[in-house]
């Protein structure tokens, strides 16, 4: 590698609390636009309360120290909507009182009326849900909730994209299809990702970062 | 995050300021002139007088008797019944109607209902009419003690009526927190009967979440005024009818006895919800052995076939009062002249129809300006609250801190303070404060009524809220009042147009607030109905109570069909 | 047509100078009652009568009356549509269930200082409440002297409207009807009518349960007590004064003794009484009694017009009399619309507001003003009124009985309670 990556995405000596008692070991992670981590561990070491801290929705009582940083910028002490951190969970957590288009027109950033609607029908036609923009969520299968969902999330344009545990609830045909369509949303994107999973096959380069342990790891086994 | 506790506290601080202290007031108020303070008539050595005058008056000791029996009765029997019915009835074919419905039963005034049922059952009522001269050979009504009967058991009758869907609502708000069907089941595959099952394990899980309501039906029954009139016993009334009597009697001195009484009653409900609380504490104690114990083998149980048949027939006998009664009111809404033993009027008129239009426009204007007033500022307090309590909430498991549950007992205290206890010393209060008759007042004293049950409704709903999609519309929308306005609340509508559907019929009830308060200014539906079912004239009282009647149920009709409207594409909500 | 509807001074002063001639011409002997009808005049045309319609012009008067009469409700919105158009005082009634929640209110108001701009203006009153205000210092100063119409009230040979249940009224209160007692009784079931309590005593013997009487402290029930007490006590002279506590049980004993031979046979045995005189009407009309009871004469024939009874249903009362009584209305110690208050209660005592109301078809409340002190055509509108159909005549009423000494009610109350409503 000639040329370095700028590093877009830090976490710095992170350690999460509770009533004193530390969740994981220190964790130190850096990932530059378009790289996908995955974070494994058994559960309850704390997978999901990592998720939390870094998109700034975890209880008032987990004590946060270290550094989160997005774009050179410091999200510790920033509310959750300022953050520009998004992030997808296994359950899609679509309105139910919107409809399709409705989810993703309120992900938008305000603009001119025509050009969020185009975007909106150019974001479900790359999902291969091109005119579904008036469907009720309630209507869509579960492949196409997930997508929906994600497509809701991107459109915000996040500068880091958290999954947790997005592939869990679908079966295993739509979790391939939809792992590859996530996948590339990522590259098209250009921003970094983090994903909490129990799935192998979701590691790309057969790497992960064991939580446990605070270190990458080869699904082999082998220590990085 | 924190400071969302800071908020709680400052919120809680408010709404002590705005209720409790006024209701504090108000108890002081009282129980000065119940020790004999009392400058306006000359009272101003304080004494037990007063106290022991009360237990002097013929007609205390009966009285409190009757009062005790009948709300005990009442609110046993509506509880006792309200649990059988979920029991039997849960995730029968009948059951999704039941909760769609229970709304409805929930909105009739107890007043309405309460003069309707007369119309029905009294001896000359229409049941009797239908049955006369032809099956029961009467040509006069038989001299039977039916209404006004000396151990108030119609009063109790209509208390247990009008209870039965407010503890089912709640029962079923509390059946939300846990899956109830995985429980019966997993029971099941243990070899419990449903019966036992239930009580076991459902009931026991229900309960926590009942009590606050158990104990606002009981102190409502030992304090209620204005059905007691209607229904109650005469010689002597109830206990808070008494009281009143005695707050409106022309011998001033009166007013002391009344204080004292009012304040006896005050330790007598409180002695009661003690009582109970402690009986509840032994129960539990007594069950531990009982609940470890195993299943029963081969035990029936409460639970077969037939049983659920007559808890259907049940459902349907409450469905069945309430319409008898709106169409009893109807019929002598329209009659002109109706005379036992006739089974419809003889004479037919919609003059008291005209009449009542005539008439109905301003008080049918107050009620429903400090209806909406008092149920739109009761749902935007509690929504208020709820939200900052669900943000600051340590897990979803957890959600009472401290400050919160301090919170919650002073919205509670209201409900549990019988009305007599402290209105008239809030009388005293807003009249020294020049505060007396004025709108505003008497908004607030709705207020405070309304709101605990505007929360007791909707609290469960609204903190079962999955915070995720008010986490989710926030990283997407990056604006907080987005999130809040058209994610949560949407979400939340049919829930809250509910809760705001059961704070407007509960303000449209308020009889002796409004009494109290509006010093004569604000005559409401309710006030206009208890004068008018005084005299002499069924058909201009039956048309009033008809108001009353729907008034808040129409309200509550739109606020569940709006939301229904609004989503009716949407299969998700 | 009445004098009262010109508006103008001018106007008002050929009508009564109309009227002046006519009771010359007519009354030429009674020179102290064309005396009166000139006073009235005069005080119509006072400074000071005038200076009061000046300042109510444009006041609300809060008139807090009972409400549980559509009848009554009814005249009381005539009245107050007439006062608006006459006088520009717009009064509006507040529709009460009992007097004493406005003397709690008016209380209240005095505990905390109000001596202005209280919530009452008027109030519809009379015997104990009216003592209890009186007591109280809970009423405005004296001022039925000053109003025109009230020199035209039989205060001669209707004492009560000098001493509410023996209270003397001082002027405080301004009367506005006539009450006596009467019972109704139902031709359909009865053939004839009770003569007096011992003959009602039989009467219900025979009917068993279909006679009543409110509960004590109601007005009605305490007042059949009182009857009961006038007709049975040995010596009728102690009525007149103050009850003796050591002699209370005693000389009562026959009434004791009466209600306990009657209550078992009345409607429900006697273990619950109706709330109201307004209920007893409905159980009459139900037939679930046959006799009730009544302080308006008038009250059979109104409702059997209003078909609230039937036509089966007549008056009767008492051979050797019974109570009776006046109501009044006052004005409270701080009302606001003082001014407003007089001008409204100088037009219920009008003539032509007095004959309305004794009107059957209307309401059927007796008058009370003296026919003597009218004009010819306003003595007409009263003669002219038709008699209802289940109405005594002034002869038939006979004996009007002056109420007992004001500190029975408590005694009797107090007495009734313990024994009937333990």
């Amino acid at each position: 590698m000639t040329q370095l990556n700028p590093i877009a995405f830090e976490l710095q000596n992170l350690q999460l609390r509770l009533d004193g008692v530390a969740l994981f070991p220190e964790i130190s992670i850096q990932l530059t636009a378009g790289e996908l981590l995955v974070v494994m561990g058994p559960s309850g070491c704390g997978k999901s309360s990592l998720l939390a801290a870094i998109a700034g929705s975890s209880p008032s009582e987990f004590e946060l120290r270290g550094n989160i940083r997005l774009q050179g910028k410091q999200l510790n002490a920033l509310a959750m909507e300022r953050r520009e951190v998004a992030i997808v969970y296994q359950d899609d957590l679509l309105f139910p009182h919107l409809d399709v288009a409705g989810n993703l027109l309120f992900a938008l950033p305000r603009g001119d009326s025509l050009q969020r609607l185009d975007s909106v029908q150019r974001a479900l036609a790359s999902a291969g849900l091109a005119g579904f923009e008036k469907r009720d969520v309630a209507t869509l299968s579960g492949g196409q909730r997930a997508r929906v969902s994600l497509l809701r999330s991107l459109l915000a344009r996040p500068k880091l994209l958290l999954l947790d545990e997005p592939f869990s609830r679908l079966d295993e045909a739509l979790r391939q299809d939809f792992r590859q369509f996530v996948f590339a949303q990522i590259d098209i994107m250009n921003i970094p990702a983090l994903m909490v999973s129990h799935d192998r096959r979701d590691c790309p380069n057969s790497q992960f970062y064991s939580l446990q342990d605070a270190q990458m790891q080869m699904l082999n086994g082998a220590n990085i | 995050m924190r400071a969302t506790n800071y908020k709680l506290i400052l919120v809680s601080l408010c709404a002590g300021a705005l209720f409790i202290l006024p209701v504090m007031a108000g108890l002081l108020g009282t129980w000065l002139p119940a020790l004999g303070y009392l400058p306006s008539i000359g009272a101003s050595q304080i004494s037990v007088e007063p106290i022991l005058a009360v237990f002097a008056h013929p007609s205390s000791y009966s009285s409190i008797q009757a009062t005790l029996s009948s709300a005990l009765l009442a609110t046993g029997a509506a509880f006792v019944i309200s649990q059988w019915l979920c029991m039997q009835l849960y995730n029968s074919n009948s059951w999704s109607w039941i909760k769609r419905s229970i709304g409805l039963l929930l909105a009739v005034p107890h007043l309405a209902f309460g003069i309707g049922f007369a119309f029905l059952i009294s001896p000359s009522g229409w049941i009797m009419r239908l049955l006369s001269p032809g099956i029961s050979g009467f040509n006069v009504p038989p001299d039977w003690l039916i209404i006004n009967d000396s151990y108030a058991l119609s009063l109790t009758l209509v208390l247990v009526l009008k209870e039965i869907p407010f503890f089912l609502l709640m029962s079923l708000a509390a059946m939300g927190s846990f899956d109830v069907a995985k429980t019966l089941q997993v029971a099941a595959s243990l070899g419990y009967s449903r019966g036992e099952a239930w009580l076991k394990l459902v009931f026991v899980q229900m309960y926590p979440q009942l009590r606050l309501p158990l104990y606002a039906v009981l102190s409502y029954s030992l304090s209620v005024v204005d059905l007691s009139i209607i229904l109650g016993p005469t010689s002597p009334p109830t206990f808070a009818v008494l009281i009143n009597q005695w707050y409106g009697d022309a011998d001033t001195d009166f007013r002391l006895l009344g204080a004292a009484g009012a304040s006896l009653l005050l330790i007598l409900v409180t002695v009661l919800l003690g009582l109970i609380f402690a009986l509840e504490k032994l129960c539990s104690k007594i069950a531990q052995g009982w609940l470890l114990a195993g299943p029963v083998r081969y035990g029936v149980g409460y639970f077969a076939w037939g049983y659920r048949k007559i808890a259907k027939y049940t459902v349907i006998g409450l469905w069945a009062s309430t319409l008898l009664t709106l169409a009893v009111l109807l019929l002598w809404s329209v009659a002109q002249q109706w005379r036992f033993p006739l089974a419809l009027p003889s004479k037919w008129s919609l003059k008291y129809w005209q009449l009542s239009w005539q008439q109905l426009p301003e008080p049918l204007f107050n009620t429903a300006l400090v209806g909406f007033c008092s149920a739109t500022i009761a749902i935007s307090l509690v929504i208020a609250i709820l939200h900052w309590q669900s943000q600051s909430a340590r897990s979803v498991n957890q959600q009472s801190s401290n400050s919160s549950q301090l919170l919650l007992w002073l919205i509670y205290l209201p409900m549990l303070v019988p009305q007599v206890s402290f209105l008239f010393g809030i009388q005293v209060l807003l009249v020294g404060l020049g505060l007396d008759g004025k709108l505003a007042s008497l908004v607030w004293a709705h207020l405070i009524f309304v709101l605990p049950y505007c929360y007791l409704t909707l609290a469960k709903v609204f903190l079962q809220f999955d915070n995720r999609f008010f986490q989710q519309a926030m990283i997407l929308s990056q604006s907080r009042w987005k999130s809040f306005w058209m994610i949560k609340m949407p979400m939340l509508f049919k829930p809250i147009a509910f809760s705001f559907a059961i704070s407007f019929a509960v303000s449209v009830s308020q009889y002796l607030p409004t009494l109290y308060v509006a010093g004569g200014r604000f005559n409401t539906i309710t006030t206009e109905t208890v004068a008018l079912a005084t005299g002499a004239d069924d058909r201009i009282s039956a048309s009033f109570a008809l108001w009353q009647f729907w008034l808040p149920l129409l309200v509550f009709v739109t606020a569940t069909a709006i939301p229904q409207w609004c989503f009716r594409r949407r299969k998700g909500l | 047509m009445s004098i009262l509807k010109k508006k103008s001074t001018l106007s008002a002063g050929f009508y009564s100078a109309r009227a002046l001639l006519i009771s010359l011409g007519l009354c030429t002997a009674s020179f102290t009652l064309w005396a009166a009808d000139q006073t009235a005049t005069a005080l119509n045309d006072s400074p000071a009568w005038q200076k009061t319609l000046a300042s109510a012009k444009g006041q609300t008067v809060y008139f807090n009356a009972w409400g549980g009469s559509e009848t009554i409700n009814a005249y009381i919105r005539w009245a107050a549509e007439q006062v608006e158009d006459q006088y520009q005082v717009t009064v509006k009634q507040v529709k009460i269930t009992d007097t004493g929640n406005v003397v709690s209110r008016l209380l209240a108001e005095k505990s905390a200082g109000r001596t202005s701009s209280g919530s009452v203006d008027l109030v519809w009153i009379n015997g104990e409440n009216f003592k209890s205000m009186k007591d109280n210092g809970l009423l405005a100063k004296a001022y039925t002297q000053q109003l025109p119409n009230y020199l035209l009230v039989d205060t001669e040979n209707k004492p009560s409207t000098l001493y509410d249940f023996t209270t003397a009224v001082d002027n405080l209160e301004a009367p506005w009807g006539m009450a006596q007692m009467v019972f109704m009784y139902d031709t359909a079931h009865l053939d004839s009518h009770p003569q007096d309590m011992h003959t009602l005593l039989s009467t219900v013997q025979d009917n068993k349960g279909r006679f009543s009487y409110p509960a004590p402290p109601n007005f009605h029930g305490t007042s059949f007590i009182k009857q009961a007490l006038i007709e049975l006590i040995a010596d009728k002279r102690l009525l007149s004064k103050a009850v003796v506590k050591e002699d209370f049980s005693k000389v009562t004993a026959p009434l004791w003794a009466y209600l306990d031979k009657l209550h078992p046979l009345m409607w429900r045995s006697g273990r619950s009484f109706p709330s109201s005189a307004g209920q007893m009407k409905k159980l009459l009309n139900n037939s679930e009694i046959f006799i009730s009871l009544s302080f308006n004469p008038n009250d059979a024939s109104n409702a059997i017009a209003n078909d609230e009874l039937p036509e089966s249903i007549k008056t009767y009362v008492h051979a050797k009399g019974t109570l009776g009584n006046t109501h009044f209305v006052a004005i409270p110690f701080n009302a606001k619309a003082k001014e407003g208050a007089k001008v409204f209660a100088n037009f219920l005592m009008s003539p032509a507001a007095q004959a309305r109301k004794a009107s059957p078809q209307i309401w059927g409340d007796p008058t009370v003003l003296a026919m003597q002190k009218l004009s010819e055509a306003q003595r007409q509108s009263f003669s002219d009124l038709p008699l209802g159909q289940a109405t005594l005549s002034t002869e038939q009423l006979g004996t009007v009985l002056l109420e007992p000494h004001a500190s029975w009610v408590a005694a009797l109350e107090q007495e009734w309670l313990s024994r009937y409503a333990k």
